[in-house]
C-alpha cells in the first residue's frame, strides 16, 4: 500500500481546521456563556429556552401589572380610611346633636359642621389615583365618581365596573365601585305613613342628618336622628368591609408577586442550564482541543520533514 | 558485441523512459486529479530473425518500454465521487439553512420574540388602559411586530431569489461539464484507451465526472474506449446526461413546492426526480424548505392579522368609538414590465383602509394618458398624471413611452402585513358595553353581557336599564323615557340587544334593576384588550400562534442540525473514501523517491553495459590490430 502524499496533507490541514474551528466555537460559547448561539446548536434546547424566556417576560408584565394594581388599591384603602374618619366624626356629631339640651343654634352650628363632612365625603368618594383615574367610578374612570345632580341629590356617574387585572390564577379588580362602597346601605325605618325599611347612601345620610339638625319638631327630630345614626353605623360598617376587601385583593396580588418571584427564580434556574455554558467542561474541553491542536501541528511538522528526498544526494 | 552494445543501449533508453514517468509522476503530486503513471518494462523480442553471424540467437536484445498505465480503480474512484456528492448536498443545505434561520432572527430581532412581546403589551396595557404611554408602547410593539413579519417575508423573498439564481449557475455549471464530456468522448474515440494523450485525456475525462459529482449524484459508465455514459441519480434507471458525443442540457424551474430539476429545459422539459445527492440537490432541497417556511409564515402573520383585527374591531377606544382593525392586511407591489422603453417609475401609495383588490392593478400609459384598472378589468380610471382607484393612488414618473406597463400585485401574508397609523387614543382597550347592578339589589340575578354586532333586537341606544319584575321576569326599560322596550325571562337564555346579547339567571325579587351601558369616552375598562389574552392563547392548526411559530423555528433548526450532523459524518466518509482511492492513484512521493533511486541505478548499470560493450569491441580491435 502506498501513501499519497497530497491527500495525506490535504488530510492532516483539514483536520486542523475542524479542531480549530472547535475551539472558536468553545472559545465563543466560553465568552458569551451561551451553549447556544443559534436554534440549530441545539433545537430542543433552543426551544425549551424560548418558552422560558417567554414565560419570564410575561411575568415581568404581570409583576409590573401587579404593582400598579396595588397603586390604585392602596390609594383607595387610603380614601376609604378617609370615609371612615368622616363618619365617625359624623356619628359623634350625631350623638351630640341628639342630646335634647341643645338649642336650635347649637344644632344649626353642628349642621354647618355636618355640611363640611358630607362636602368632605364627596370629596373622598372623587379620589383618584396617581394617574388621574376615578378610583369610585367603576370603569368611567375618566370623570368624578359623584356630583350633584338636578334634585340636589348626590348620584353615582359610574358604570360597569373597575378593570379587573389578569394573573394565572385568575383575575382581581382593582378597585371597589362606588354604590358596593357608598350606597345600598340600611338608612333605619321611613316615617309613617310609609314604615319601611330605608335603602340608602352615605350621601343621603348626612344630607338627612343635617336636615334632622334644623327640625323643630323633637318627635319628628327624634326619628330622624336615629335613622341618620343607624345609617352612619351601617356607613361605617360598610367602609370598614370595604377595606377588609381591598386588604383581601391586596393580600392576593402579596402572594401572586411571591408566587411569581419563586416560579422565575426556577425558570431563571432551568434557563441558565438550557442555555448558558457549562464552564467547567467547556474549560476541560478547550484544554483538550488545544492540546489535540499542538499534538497534531508538531507531529504534522516532523513527518512532512521525514522525506525519502532529503536523503537523496 | 554489438548486440551487447544495443542491449545496453536498449536499457539506457527504457529506464530514461521510467525515470521520465517518475519525473512526471513526483511534478503532478500536487495535481488533484492526476492519476499516478507507471511505465511497464517488458525485454524485447528474443532473436530467431537475426543474421546467425551476428547474433547468438540463445540471448535477449534488452528491455523496452511498453505502455504507460495509470494506477486506477473505477470502483474506489465511484465511491470517492458518491461520496463528494453527499458532502455537497449536505453543506450546500446547512449553509442555506443557516440563511433561512437568520432570516427568522435570533434574540430581540426574531419574530418570536416580536410576537410574544406584543401580546406583552397587550397585557401591560390591561392594566392601565387608560394610560397613553401604554397605548403607545401597544402601538409601537405592533408596529415592530408587522415590521418584523415585512422584514421576514422579505429575507425569505430574498433568499428564494438568490437561491434560484445560484441554482440556475449550478445547471449552467453541470451543462458545462457534460459538454466537456462529450467533447472528451468523441477525442477518446479518435485516440483509442491506450497512449499518453488519452491518458490526458482519461485525466481530464476523471476530473469533469468528480467536478460534476459534487453537483449532481451521477452513475457513469464505461466503455472499452474510456468514454462515459453518465445517468443522473443512482442506477441504471435515471435520465441519461452523456450519451456518446451529445450532452443533455438541465435546468431549473419553480414549482409549486419550490425549485424543479428539469432535463432538456429546451426542448422536452421533463420535470426530473431530485438526484440523491449532490450540491444541486441539497440547493433545491433547501429552496423546498424556503417555500415551505415562507408559505407557514404567511399563514401565520394572516391568522395573527385576523383575530387581532376582528378583537380589536369589537372594542372601543378612547374616544369612544368603535374599534377598527389594527392592521392591514394586503399591501401593493409596483413591478414594472420587462418591455418598458421608457424611464418612467411608479410610486404607490394606499389610504388608510383602502378596499386594495386581490387581483391587483394595472397601470398602462398609451402616449398621452395613464390608464389603471383592476386586473380583472372590472373599473378603471384614466388621466394625465397620478390615478386613484379604490384607495390606491399610482403616480408615474415623466419618461415613459407608449405601451409602457406596470403591474402592481397584490401582497398577502407576512409581507402585506402593516399597521394603521393609530393615535393612542384609538387603541380600543374596552369593552363596548358595561355592565352594573343597583346598590340596593336584594335578589341573587347575575346579568352578563357580551358585544355582538350583529345582534339587533332591541333599538339602538345609548343605554338600557333591566327592571326585575319577578322571580324570573324582567323588563327592558329605555332609561331615557322609562318606555318598557321589552321583556326578558331570567333563564339563563341569550337575549339579543343592539350590538350585544346578555342573560339574566338567578331569581329575580321585583324592583331590583341592573344597568346596560354603551362605553364613553376616556373609559377606564380594560375588557378588549384582556381579552387579547384569549387570542394568544387561540388554538388553531399547530397549537397558539406562539406554538406555531415556535414549530416553524424549531423545525428549521432540528433540519438544519440534522444536516450539519450528516454533513459531519459525509465529511469523514469523502475522507476516507478519497484516501482509498488515493491510495491507488496518487503520488507517494518517497515511492516515488526509491523507485528514481532504483531506475538510476539500473539506468546506470545499463551505461556499464554499454561501456563494457566497447571495451570488449576494442580489446578485439586490439587484439587483431
Amino acid at each position: 500500500m502506498q501513501v499519497n502524499t497530497r491527500a495525506t496533507h490535504a488530510a492532516t490541514v483539514t483536520q486542523m481546521t475542524v479542531l480549530q474551528t472547535d475551539i472558536a466555537r468553545l472559545q465563543t460559547e466560553i465568552s458569551t456563556n451561551r451553549r447556544i448561539a443559534l436554534p440549530s446548536d441545539d433545537p430542543v434546547g433552543s426551544a425549551r429556552a424560548t418558552q422560558l424566556t417567554r414565560l419570564l417576560a410575561l411575568h415581568a408584565v404581570d409583576k409590573a401589572n401587579i404593582d400598579r394594581a396595588t397603586t390604585r388599591l392602596t390609594a383607595a384603602d387610603t380614601a376609604l380610611d378617609g370615609v371612615g374618619t368622616v363618619l365617625q366624626r359624623a356619628k359623634e356629631l350625631a350623638l351630640n346633636g341628639a342630646t335634647g339640651t341643645l338649642n336650635a343654634s347649637d344644632r344649626a352650628t353642628i349642621a354647618g359642621e355636618v355640611q363640611q363632612l358630607g362636602e368632605q365625603l364627596l370629596g373622598l368618594a372623587n379620589a383618584r389615583d396617581s394617574d388621574g383615574a376615578s378610583l369610585f367610578a367603576g370603569a368611567r374612570t375618566g370623570s368624578a365618581a359623584y356630583a350633584v345632580d338636578a334634585v340636589g341629590a348626590i348620584a353615582w356617574q359610574g358604570a360597569g365596573s373597575a378593570a379587573r387585572i389578569v394573573l394565572d390564577s385568575g383575575s382581581v379588580a382593582t378597585g371597589l365601585d362606588g354604590p358596593a362602597v357608598f350606597a345600598g346601605i340600611d338608612g333605619g325605618i321611613a316615617p309613617p305613613p310609609v314604615s319601611a325599611p330605608i335603602v340608602t347612601d352615605v350621601f343621603a345620610v348626612l344630607k338627612g342628618l343635617q336636615t334632622a339638625l334644623a327640625e323643630p319638631d323633637p318627635a319628628v327630630r327624634r326619628a330622624a336622628m336615629a335613622n341618620a345614626l343607624t345609617g352612619i353605623d351601617s356607613g361605617i360598617g360598610r367602609a370598614a368591609d370595604s377595606r377588609a376587601a381591598i386588604g383581601a385583593k391586596l393580600a392576593r396580588l402579596g402572594s401572586e408577586t411571591t408566587r411569581l418571584d419563586t416560579v422565575d427564580l426556577a425558570l431563571h434556574d432551568d434557563l441558565s442550564t438550557t442555555q448558558d455554558t457549562d464552564m467547567t467542561t467547556a474549560i476541560a474541553q478547550l484544554q483538550r482541543l488545544t492540546t489535540v491542536l499542538q499534538a497534531t501541528q508538531l507531529s504534522f511538522v516532523k513527518i512532512s520533514s521525514l522525506s525519502l528526498w532529503t536523503e537523496l544526494r | 558485441m554489438t548486440d551487447l552494445l544495443s542491449i545496453g543501449a536498449s536499457g539506457v533508453l527504457a529506464y530514461r523512459n521510467a525515470l521520465a514517468v517518475v519525473g512526471d509522476n513526483v511534478a503532478n503530486a500536487n495535481t488533484p486529479g492526476y492519476v499516478r503513471r507507471t511505465l511497464v518494462l517488458k525485454n524485447a523480442p528474443a532473436g530467431g530473425v537475426g543474421d546467425p553471424l551476428f547474433r547468438d540467437i540463445g540471448t535477449g536484445t534488452g528491455a523496452q518500454a511498453g505502455t504507460v498505465a495509470r494506477a486506477y480503480d473505477a470502483l474506489r474512484t465511484q465511491a470517492a465521487r458518491n461520496a463528494d456528492s453527499d458532502v455537497g448536498r449536505l453543506t450546500t443545505r446547512a449553509e442555506w439553512l443557516t440563511r433561512v434561520q437568520s432570516t427568522l432572527g435570533v434574540g430581540g430581532a426574531s419574530l418570536v420574540t416580536r410576537v410574544s412581546g406584543f401580546f406583552d403589551a397587550a397585557r401591560a396595557l390591561a392594566a392601565s388602559p387608560t394610560s397613553p404611554a401604554a397605548r403607545t408602547l401597544f402601538l409601537d410593539s405592533a408596529d415592530g411586530l408587522a415590521a418584523q413579519f415585512q422584514a421576514t417575508a422579505a429575507g425569505l423573498k430574498s433568499v428564494a431569489t438568490d437561491l434560484h439564481s445560484t441554482a440556475t449557475t449550478m445547471t449552467a455549471q453541470v451543462n458545462g461539464l457534460t459538454a466537456t464530456l462529450a467533447e472528451v468522448n468523441l477525442q477518446l474515440k479518435r485516440t483509442g484507451a491506450s497512449g499518453e494523450a488519452a491518458n490526458a485525456l482519461l485525466d481530464t475525462r476523471d476530473r469533469t465526472l468528480g467536478a460534476l459529482s459534487a453537483l449532481v449524484r451521477i452513475t457513469p459508465t464505461e466503455s472499452i474506449d474510456g468514454s462515459v455514459a453518465v445517468r443522473l441519480g443512482e442506477g441504471d434507471g435515471g435520465p441519461l446526461l452523456v450519451t456518446g458525443t451529445t450532452a443533455i442540457r438541465v435546468g431549473v424551474q419553480s414549482g409549486a413546492t419550490g425549485l424543479d430539476l428539469v432535463i432538456d429545459p429546451t426542448g422536452a422539459a421533463q420535470v426530473t426526480r431530485l438526484p440523491a445527492s449532490g450540491s444541486l440537490a441539497g440547493l433545491i432541497e433547501a429552496g423546498r424548505q424556503v417555500a415551505a417556511t415562507t408559505l407557514s409564515v404567511d399563514a401565520l402573520a394572516t391568522r395573527l392579522a385576523d383575530a387581532v383585527n376582528a378583537q380589536h374591531s369589537l372594542g372601543v377606544d378612547g374616544n369612544g368609538a368603535d374599534g377598527t382593525p389594527l392592521f392591514t392586511t394586503r399591501g401593493l407591489e409596483a413591478v414594472s414590465a420587462a418591455g418598458n422603453a421608457g424611464s418612467a417609475t411608479l410610486g404607490v401609495t394606499v389610504v388608510d383602509a383602502a378596499p386594495v383588490s386581490a387581483l391587483g392593478y394595472v397601470m398602462r400609459f398609451d402616449g398621452s394618458a395613464w390608464s389603471l384598472a383592476r386586473s380583472d378589468g372590472s373599473g378603471s380610471v384614466s388621466g394625465a398624471g397620478a390615478l386613484s382607484l379604490d384607495g390606491v393612488t399610482a403616480t408615474p414618473s415623466s419618461g415613459a413611452r407608449a405601451g409602457d406597463t406596470f403591474t402592481l400585485n397584490a401582497v398577502n401574508g407576512a409581507g402585506g402585513i402593516g399597521l394603521r397609523r393609530l393615535l393612542p387614543a384609538q387603541v380600543a382597550a374596552a369593552d363596548r358595553w358595561l355592565s352594573d347592578a343597583g346598590a340596593a339589589n336584594a335578589g341573587t340575578v347575575k346579568l352578563s353581557t357580551a358585544t355582538d354586532p350583529a345582534a339587533a333586537g332591541l333599538p339602538p341606544l345609548a343605554a338600557y336599564r333591566i327592571d326585575i319584575t319577578g322571580p324570573a321576569t324582567a323588563n327592558i326599560v329605555d332609561p331615557a323615557t322609562e318606555t318598557v322596550l321589552s321583556t326578558a325571562a331570567i333563564d339563563g337564555g341569550s337575549i339579543a340587544g343592539a350590538g350585544f346579547h346578555f342573560s339574566l339567571s338567578g331569581t329575580g325579587v321585583a324592583g331590583d334593576s341592573f344597568r346596560i351601558t354603551r362605553t364613553g369616552a376616556g373609559s377606564g375598562d380594560n375588557g378588549n384588550i384582556a381579552a387579547f389574552a384569549a387570542v394568544r392563547g387561540q388554538a388553531g392548526p399547530g397549537g397558539t400562534i406562539e406554538v406555531s411559530l415556535d414549530g416553524i423555528v424549531a423545525g428549521i433548526a432540528s433540519t438544519l442540525s440534522d444536516t450539519n450532523a450528516l454533513a459531519h459524518g459525509a465529511t469523514a466518509v469523502q475522507a476516507d473514501a478519497a484516501r482509498a482511492a488515493d491510495a491507488v492513484s496518487g503520488v507517494d512521493l518517497d515511492q516515488q523517491a526509491a523507485e528514481l533511486q532504483a531506475l538510476q541505478a539500473a539506468y546506470k548499470a545499463s551505461s556499464q553495459v554499454i561501456q563494457t560493450a566497447r571495451d570488449m569491441f576494442n580489446t578485439l580491435l586490439t587484439a587483431v590490430h
